[in-house]
């Protein structure tokens, strides 16, 4: 079967003027124009097969919403090529949209004033639902989504978490064959994510949806996808399976702790076990370091909690800017290792 | 036909969403109807008034100055009714609000301009047609040539603003710019174009193109010219066209955005 997502060398490149700080570097940028060429996405190539879930990971600034804004039509690239389902985004947009869905979680697509199922009415009469068609397709996501408590609600009083169900929901009213979701957990809370997150694993799995989503949360990959690909400055830096990202990448998690009582006398139980790094013990707050491939987890936790009074406790990944670094650093390391191997 | 049918459905979705909008704020609603009206109704006042001290004005009289009031107004008002975005479109290019129609199947600037609708816009229109009606007392003929009008002056408005919002693409921000031409458009359209000559007469029927929205639609309701009237209805045909052909050469340096918006 062919690939449902195919690019290749996709660039997009902006100007921008330069210009200093204060009144006198605005005015200096009149008198002396200075134009600056910023690459957003750089010769960016990946597939997609029919059922994928594929990630696109990286910082803020990495080039993913582009690349996404681009492979659904919104953006025209300024060089390479791109197909979805085999049609060029820019070119064939009309067609492409019937088949796919974008979300983007900082932009709704719900009416702010209106129930969100005001919008769901519209967007049926958008794609030329048949009318019968759209009431079961309604019912169906309406009772998947848990939604009928929210329906007649005006979307402006629906919390962040609500108001992401609503728009996934709107968004597969017609059925598309991909589902593109820029950002689709940013600023929601643990639970609210995991639903989003849980809803979409069901949908890839029970309807065969494809997903490309963007994130720099990386606990979405880890529960969404089977592949991910790492982005920074507009370039694939890895494109593999999650669980290789994980055995390479993921494997040290961030525990932080906030303490009944002061950490000084009190003491960290762990410290000195093989692969728990101390990171930070001062007041009310701990905060450690731990690789799971030396030291299981819930070993750690089990001691602290039994050996400290804990008020709260969180477990996080590295931040993505660690997991892109440490990529920079295999990659340098690995053709000096090449060269060495060579020389012996 | 079946298109068309689609098409109209889809209209009538956005007409039913923007009047459910319009109504959860049925103050602000009924506050902007009265609003308008009572602006509409001052200006020709105005001119009744001044019409009752000179009344001929470079060889019009009241008659022809309530007829190009009615035209304007009720042309304005057919294009801000239906096209409730037509002014906003500039900012929406620079803040990236293109993204929702863009990520939807329908003509993205057909789309855009429709899904906001000016529901208290048809009071423009109730006017003009008022004014015309009661102060100039026109034959059936006149009335249908008025309708003509009208949809004229309305496509010019679409035009011309999609054109000047549109500049966005290319000038960044070009939200002030825009504005000013279109009141430009709009102020100009509102006075007889016969007391003006030389380059401002020229300026008046290229650059800013008040004299196709209401002075040549008077001449034509004074005096009937056949070629005079297709011209009219080419140019307000090629300046939508025109509207149109620009906004998507503009599409393809379209940036986006990363703003949090929200569907209002």
């Amino acid at each position: 079967m062919p690939p449902i997502v195919q690019v290749t060398n996709l660039s997009k490149t902006f100007t921008r003027r330069v210009r200093g700080s204060g009144l006198r570097g605005l005015l200096r940028s009149y008198t002396h124009p200075e134009v600056q060429t910023v690459a957003a996405v750089h010769n960016l190539n990946l597939s997609m097969e029919p059922g994928d879930s594929l990630a696109l990971i990286g910082p803020n600034g990495a080039g993913k919403s582009t690349t996404i804004k681009m492979l659904t039509g919104i953006m025209h690239p300024s060089g390479g090529q791109a197909t979805v389902l085999g049609l060029v985004p820019w070119h064939q947009r009309t067609e492409l949209t019937m088949n796919i869905a974008t979300v983007f979680g900082q932009r709704s697509q719900l009416w702010y004033h209106l129930p969100a199922g005001e919008t769901f009415d519209l967007l049926a009469r958008i794609y030329e639902l048949p009318a019968a068609e759209y009431r079961v397709r309604r019912a169906d996501l309406v009772q998947r989504f848990e939604l009928e408590p929210l329906l007649s609600t005006a979307v402006r009083k629906l919390s962040l978490g609500q108001r992401m169900r609503c728009e996934i929901a709107a968004s597969l009213l017609h059925r598309p064959r991909i589902l593109f979701l820029d950002e689709p957990t940013i600023g929601l809370d643990v639970i609210a994510k995991q639903q989003i997150r849980t809803l979409i694993r069901e949908l890839n799995q029970q309807e065969g949806v494809s997903v490309l989503l963007t994130s720099h949360d990386a606990g979405d990959i880890e529960h969404l996808c089977k592949r991910v690909i790492v982005i920074n400055h507009g370039t694939a830096m890895f494109d593999d399976r999650v669980s290789t990202l994980r055995r390479r990448y993921l494997r040290r998690k961030v525990v932080s702790l906030r303490l009944k009582e002061e950490v000084g006398e009190l003491g960290v139980p762990v410290t000195g076990l093989p692969g728990v790094e101390l990171v930070k013990a001062k007041g009310f707050g701990v905060k450690l370091e731990i690789d799971t491939d030396q030291q299981p987890i819930e070993h750690v936790i089990a001691l602290l909690m039994a050996g400290l009074p804990i008020a709260d406790i969180t477990i996080e990944d590295p931040p993505m800017e660690e997991i892109i670094a440490a990529m920079y650093r295999d990659q340098t390391q690995a053709p000096a290792q090449a060269t060495l191997t060579e020389a012996v | 036909m079946q298109r068309l049918g689609a098409m109209l459905r889809f209209g009538l979705g956005y007409l039913s969403a923007n009047f459910q909008g319009a109504l959860e704020y049925r103050l602000s609603f009924f506050t902007q109807v009265f609003s308008m009206l009572i602006n509409d109704i001052m200006w020709i006042v105005f001119w009744i008034a001044y019409f009752s001290r000179f009344p001929v004005v470079g060889g019009w009289g009241r008659d022809e100055v309530v007829t190009l009031w009615a035209v304007t107004a009720a042309g304005f008002g057919l294009a801000t009714a239906v096209c409730g975005n037509l002014f906003r479109l500039a900012g929406m290019i620079t803040r990236g609000e293109l993204d929702f129609y863009l990520a939807l199947p329908k003509p993205v600037l057909a789309h855009a301009l429709i899904s906001r609708m000016n529901l208290p816009a048809p009071g423009d229109i109730l006017f003009g047609m008022l004014a015309y009606g009661f102060l100039v007392r026109p034959t059936s003929v006149q009335w249908l040539l008025f309708g003509v009008f009208v949809l004229t002056s309305a496509m010019i408005f679409v035009g011309f603003g999609v054109l000047t919002q549109s500049l966005s693409f290319w000038l960044g921000n070009a939200e002030g710019l825009a504005q000013q031409l279109v009141n430009a458009l709009l102020g100009f359209s509102t006075y007889p174009t016969v007391i003006f000559n030389g380059a401002v007469k020229f300026a008046l029927f290229t650059l800013i193109p008040a004299g196709f929205i209401a002075y040549v639609p008077v001449q034509l309701l004074r005096e009937f010219r056949p070629a005079l009237f297709i011209g009219l209805l080419a140019f307000a045909a090629g300046i939508l066209a025109l509207g149109w052909f620009v906004f998507r050469i503009g599409l393809q340096r379209y940036e986006s955005g990363n703003l949090v918006l929200m569907r209002d």
